[in-house]
């Protein structure tokens, strides 16, 4: 126990200053592409609404082109949690607000995806935490369960090999 | 410095650094660390439990009743922030004692697990395996993103293990008994529910390593030839076991008497659905996260697969011929089952003889059942440590690959330092601009923000621990009991969208709040406008800062009533608020 004030000594001297930014990148993936597609961001930041649009093109810093996955970078003082709604209009449709969240904020560079699907009615869009069709989120889910039992397998094979060995040994 | 003195410092100083990393950016962030509500939550009992009496009576929470928390989630956090605040300079900020009791605590928790492996046998540095298994284990990441750090600060279950172990064994001395019962406490005092993962432990432990006459066939019994002295002697406890028994049952009856006598009506969640699909859900939680998991406001994913359990499996065949590692497995295992426990719906229990009493005792215990896992991470882990100090006396490399392997999990796995978030530790300015009893207006429920309630409340919370002034929310979980903040926001938000402005402040004046801070983010465009229009005619010279990372609004309220005056006007008013 006697090392216990050494650590918090240390840790006291190594802990630094508040960051004073945020940035937050909004991603939409859809594969819907109506002519005149327009996607939008408004985000409500300390008291300021910012409106901005999304691109596939590759403006935005954090967009990679024609992914399929939208993109816009915001920035501005950190907050909590950042009041965010997703707007659409295409040719024939009109400015539609698709998702309204209050987004908790826990990075000062947060990434917040958001998956958009049109039904052949209506768009509509979800919150993801890949930005990724909602089905394309599944497989993910998927992958990620069958690599993590995949793992517990190959451990428990490797086990059983080794004890194998040092039996033999014995 | 000796070799033993080396090798005594490898197991702490390894574990210190891997904490340090581990539980990144705790060491180092001047911010709150943690994910999710619980973490802000945690920094306000830190904060707030100096001024708590042994009662737990707060005036400054649940203006203007004032509240009584008989039931924290953790003594041991009350102790130990009680004692870091009586500090010469006022204690360390709460955020950073917070931060730094998951580094400190995965670094004692791993230590004390891997000092229960080699009380087994398990030597360094394979030990190490046993203390990786616990400290940083899936759960001990679910407990450091989500924020109840005090989970984290938890050497006593594996000392508690190991001095039972030797407690319930043919060496056992009244003084390893009386160690047990200790830890066995503290395991408890630290939160309820790692005491029920203790009870686990102990009761397995005690019924494995001793042959009592209930474990033999009765037939076996009645034709013994062993005198009757013999056999009252082994239905007895051991004297070991006494000495702990004189330890628990005082210090249990205390805390039980506590415990059902605290505020609350001791409910619990319903049951999770159909006990099939609960299954299904906990089967995928223990498989380890995935990118979704954190989105719910909650991040469970106890992640039971990797080496831990392949190495637990293989002890029957690598431990063969060595002795006192079968109770410990067992443990374990049995730990290891319960934590697949579905959630009981309490009204299905009712139905059954003694059901009610069920209720009304263990369930408020296995809200969660992934937490008596618990045990397997504390059992299991020293088992594995046993099986891999087996297999590096033959083949070391291929055993140091497992230990690497097992170092990596935690990273890999339950990702833990890349999943962390953080929020700012500062609050906003507008809440100085005024004095006296504050309300925050928050909106009831939000867009479908996860768990709003419970973030709203524990970020109220997390600002009075900055401005310091009395507030109504609760900030310690009372099921059952509305806080005066959900009651009166319940009451006034419709009646301020509505512009009866009048009674609203007449309510506030009599209920003695100096002030209310609105917290436009959270509020929906229109309403934002009503409710700033409202207040406005409160107090049209309002206070708007948008620093502290919220964009908020301090109203004043005029003439505000006196302490006691405001109690008496609550209950008066609670008939009123429930009142459509």
């Amino acid at each position: 126990m006697l090392f216990l004030p050494a650590i918090t000594t240390t840790l006291a001297l190594l802990s630094g200053g508040q960051a004073a930014e945020q940035q937050a990148v909004i991603e939409v993936a859809t594969r819907w592409r109506p002519p005149g597609l327009r996607i939008e961001v408004e985000a409500d930041w300390l008291g300021e609404t910012h409106v901005v649009p999304l691109t596939d093109d590759g403006a935005d810093p954090a967009d990679q082109p024609r992914d399929n996955v939208w993109a816009a970078t915001l920035e501005g003082g950190r907050v909590r949690a950042l009041p965010l709604r997703i707007a659409v209009a295409a040719q024939g449709l009109p400015r539609t607000v698709i998702a309204e969240r209050l987004e908790p904020i826990v990075s000062t560079d947060a990434r917040i995806s958001f998956a958009l699907e049109h039904d052949g009615r209506r768009p509509s869009a979800r919150r993801v935490a890949i930005p990724a069709p909602p089905r394309a989120v599944q497989m993910n889910q998927v992958a990620r369960l069958a690599m993590w039992a995949g793992w517990g397998a190959m451990a428990f094979l490797y086990v059983s090999w080794l004890v194998g060995r040092a039996l033999d040994e014995r | 410095m000796n070799r033993v003195l080396q090798q005594r410092w490898i197991a702490p100083l390894t574990f210190a650094i891997l904490a340090v990393a581990w539980t990144w950016p705790a060491a180092v962030s001047p911010d709150v660390v943690g994910r999710h509500a619980d973490a802000v939550g945690t920094v306000w009992f830190i904060d707030a439990a100096p001024r708590l009496g042994w009662r737990g009576a707060d005036p400054l929470t649940g203006w203007p009743a004032g509240a009584t928390y008989g039931r924290p989630d953790s003594f041991l956090l009350w102790l130990l922030s009680l004692l870091l605040g009586w500090l010469p300079s006022g204690g360390l900020p709460p955020a950073r004692v917070h931060a730094w009791i998951g580094v400190i605590g995965v670094t004692l928790s791993a230590w004390a697990a891997e000092a229960f492996a080699r009380a087994l046998g398990a030597v360094s540095p394979w030990s190490l395996l046993a203390g990786l298994a616990f400290g940083f284990c899936g759960l001990a990441g679910t407990a450091l993103l989500e924020g109840y750090v005090y989970h984290l600060l938890d050497p006593w279950l594996p000392l508690l293990g190991l001095w039972w172990w030797r407690a319930t064994g043919p060496d056992g001395r009244p003084r390893d008994g009386v160690l047990a019962g200790v830890f066995f406490l503290l395991t408890l005092l630290t939160s309820a529910y790692l005491g029920v993962a203790a009870v686990v432990l102990v009761a397995v432990l005690w019924l494995a390593r001793r042959p009592l006459p209930v474990s033999l066939s009765l037939a076996q019994q009645l034709s013994m030839s062993r005198s009757s002295r013999e056999w009252l002697a082994r239905c007895l406890p051991s004297r070991p076991e006494l000495a702990a028994l004189g330890v628990v049952v005082p210090g249990l009856t205390a805390y039980l008497v506590m415990f059902l006598n605290a505020a609350g009506d001791h409910g619990v969640e319903v049951g999770g659905g159909p006990i099939g699909q609960q299954l299904g859900r906990t089967l995928v939680r223990m498989t380890g996260p995935t990118a979704e998991t954190d989105l719910s406001g909650i991040s469970q994913s106890p992640a039971l697969l990797g080496v831990l359990p392949a190495l637990v499996v293989v002890a029957p065949v690598v431990l063969r011929g060595l002795k006192g590692w079968q109770p410990v497995a067992l443990a374990g295992v049995v730990g290891g089952a319960l934590a697949f426990l579905p959630r009981f719906d309490p009204e299905a229990l009712a139905a059954i003889p003694g059901g009610e009493l069920l209720a009304a005792l263990v369930l408020p215990l296995i809200r969660f059942p992934d937490r008596l896992g618990w045990t397997w991470q504390v059992a299991g882990g020293a088992v594995a440590a046993l099986v891999l100090t087996e297999l590096g006396r033959t083949r070391p490399r291929g055993a140091a690959l497992i230990l690497a392997a097992a170092i990596i999990e935690p990273f890999a796995i339950s990702a833990v330092p890349w999943r962390q978030g953080t929020t700012p530790a500062a609050s906003p300015s507008a809440y100085q601009a005024h004095t006296g009893p504050v309300l925050d207006l928050w909106p009831e429920d939000v867009f479908d923000a996860p768990r709003w309630y419970l973030r709203s409340t524990n970020t109220a919370c997390y600002h009075q621990t900055i401005h310091g002034r009395p507030i109504a929310d609760h900030c310690v979980f009372t099921p059952g009991i509305r806080s005066p903040r959900e009651a009166l926001t319940a009451w006034m938000i419709p009646r301020l969208i509505d512009g009866e402005v009048a009674s609203v402040s007449d309510t506030l004046s009599r209920l003695g709040f100096g002030s209310v801070v609105l917290h436009l983010d959270a509020f929906r465009e229109s309403d934002r406008r009503l409710l700033r229009a409202a207040l406005g005619r409160i107090d049209p010279e309002a206070v708007e800062s948008t620093d502290g990372g919220e964009h908020v609004l301090a109203f004043a309220v005029p003439d505000p009533a006196d302490a006691a005056e405001a109690r008496a006007a609550w209950a008066a008013a609670v008939i009123e608020l429930s009142s459509p």
